[in-house]
């Protein structure tokens, strides 16, 4: 059922009236990553860092590092996965964010209010009276959870910069490309590949050898660099998200 | 150029007017990650190492599967026991001990247009142990001994009959277990059938075979089961010793790290004896680079947690 009140911006170039949830920039039935906390760092000699967020339940996180092997230093990684390769491990339960990385790399974490599951939960931010708050449908603008608010201009969320999609003839197992972003920041991001156009789209860095897609990709200011496994002459397809927000 | 229409919304401190992108919390310049749903499962070894949830949507859309890794993130380094990841987790194969050796005990995930998928590979949540050397395996055909190998079956005249006995370091468990399985490489004459019935040496912590180990009492328990003639040689015969297993660590002397043996006796063949190696020998199919004669456990049933999000945001496809 179509409704006739909260809040619909669509993206550029698209009537509000006609746009569908593709295109709109938000609407307020879906919740947006809203950070909670986040963090710059560098990694000291045990290559360990704890964070405390004291949520109570395990929120969605993002996790980007500096990384050292074969790709010069500087480049960053999201980790994405349980990168035993580079040492680059981050994960979270209900209290903390655990980070594993190297010496003298940098990181970036991004904690955000919303739960990996999805389940109700208390967390509350304080009520300002200025800004902007979206609630969900069926939501009283009183509530202070913001599992219930769709946004909240005390929180930043997560801005798409890019988006793109990469298609390219593989020239073999190991092969490497860039793609120039143009935003002349590290920004966050994440990527999904598919390989041989046999319809799934796998998560990350996860290509390798399990699916010969993107086992490994890499940020700076000027490019987003991978490195996959499809052999030669296969299709290999990328889809990126580059976020406004940086990395490292 | 500066766009009058839209909508802008800064942070706290910041002017909507004169404040960067950065510096806004939503502008209408950008899209979002919006979600969609999420939910929760868990995955079992009885009911599959795949999940599928369907999505609805029509399209691939934008996702992320958090899920806990197996025992290998619970090591003094990682010691991510119980933290949720977010998948893929482990992309390499992994060398998690001695011998060196790699398996496949990572976490995928993928989409399509109807449904997002999980799964575990087949390694994940099993631990291994080994024989380590040449008095970790005993064979017998009747009037001489070997080591390294062992036959089990009868020779084409009849005689003799081979027997075995295998065993494995630092089994490093206690309690009981879901699920244990053996795998033994089969080294020669691997393309006939051989009925075998396997104990285990009901003892607390099994000794080397430096004589002979087959008048050793024996388990209540046993396996009596066939190898196929369609395994030949180079593959690895695998089948479930979980009663064995169990009735071992069920001892009173039993403790976790101790070795733990079995015996193989031919069953009733009618062709020639099927010859396995007892002592390491590896699959180099890379990159998995994994020792073909093992003994395995499955501690428990539940393999990990998992946790989904699906957005309404289109991978471009």
């Amino acid at each position: 059922m179509a409704e006739d009140y909260g809040l619909k911006i669509s993206v550029e170039g698209v009537s509000v009236l006609s746009a569908t949830d593709l295109q709109t920039a938000f609407k307020n039935d879906s919740s947006l990553l809203k950070v909670v906390q986040s963090g710059t760092g560098t990694f000291g000699v045990t290559g360990i860092v704890t964070v405390t967020h004291n949520l109570g339940y395990v929120p969605q996180f993002l996790v980007f590092q500096e990384v050292s092997y074969d790709f010069g230093n500087g480049d960053v990684s999201i980790v994405a996965t349980g990168d035993v390769y580079d040492q680059a491990i981050a994960g979270a339960d209900t209290t903390t964010l655990k980070l594993l990385g190297n010496n003298g790399k940098s990181y970036q974490y991004y904690i955000f209010y919303e739960s990996v599951d999805g389940t109700s939960h208390s967390a509350t931010v304080s009520s300002n009276n200025y800004g902007i708050k979206v609630m969900k449908p069926g939501y009283a603008i009183t509530s202070t959870d913001l599992e219930n608010q769709s946004l909240n201009s005390e929180k930043n969320n997560l801005k798409i910069a890019l988006t793109g999609t990469l298609s390219v003839t593989s020239g073999g197992a190991g092969d490497t490309g860039e793609i120039a972003h143009g935003l002349s920041y590290t920004p966050g991001f994440i990527l999904w590949s598919q390989v041989n156009n046999d319809g799934k789209w796998y998560f990350g860095n996860s290509g390798g050898w399990y699916s010969s897609g993107v086992y490994a990709s890499y940020v700076d200011s000027v490019n987003l660099s991978y490195y996959h496994n499809a052999p030669a002459g296969q299709n290999l397809k990328i889809y990126y998200v580059l976020f406004v927000e940086n990395s490292v | 150029m500066s766009k009058d229409y839209g909508i802008r919304v800064s942070k706290p401190g910041y002017s909507v007017l004169t404040g960067t992108d950065p510096q806004m919390v939503m502008s209408s310049k950008f899209d979002n990650l919006k979600i969609h749903s999420r939910g929760s499962g868990t995955i079992y070894d009885s009911t599959g190492r795949t999940k599928t949830i369907a999505h609805g949507l029509g399209y691939v859309p934008v996702f992320l599967f958090h899920s806990q890794g197996d025992a290998f993130y619970s090591n003094a380094f990682t010691d991510m026991s119980g933290k949720y990841m977010i998948a893929p987790i482990q992309l390499e194969a992994t060398d998690i001990g001695s011998p060196y050796h790699y398996y496949n005990r990572s976490t995928i995930c993928w989409a399509d247009s109807t449904n997002i998928y999980i799964k575990v590979q087949d390694d994940f949540g099993y631990n291994f142990a080994f024989g380590g050397n040449e008095t970790d395996n005993f064979g017998e055909d009747g009037d001489s001994y070997m080591t390294g190998w062992f036959g089990v079956g009868i020779e084409t005249d009849g005689s003799p009959t081979y027997k075995g006995a295998l065993r494995f370091n630092d089994v490093n468990t206690s309690g009981s277990v879901y699920k244990a399985s053996i795998g033994i490489y089969v080294a020669y004459a691997g393309g006939v059938t051989t009925p075998v019935k396997t104990w285990g040496i009901d003892e607390d912590n099994t000794g080397g075979f430096g004589s002979h180990p087959f008048s050793r009492d024996r388990t209540t328990a046993y396996v009596a089961n066939t190898k196929d003639s369609g395994l030949g040689v180079g593959s690895t015969w695998a089948y479930d010793v979980t009663s064995i297993f169990n009735e071992i660590l069920g001892r009173a002397g039993w403790s976790s790290g101790n070795h733990m043996a079995f015996v193989m006796e031919d069953n009733g063949s009618t062709v020639n004896a099927t010859y396995f190696e007892t002592t390491v020998n590896y699959n180099d199919g890379f990159p998995f680079y994994t020792p073909r004669t093992y003994l395995k456990w499955l501690s428990s049933n539940t393999l990990t947690n998992y946790r989904y999000t699906i957005f309404k945001n289109k991978l471009s496809t």
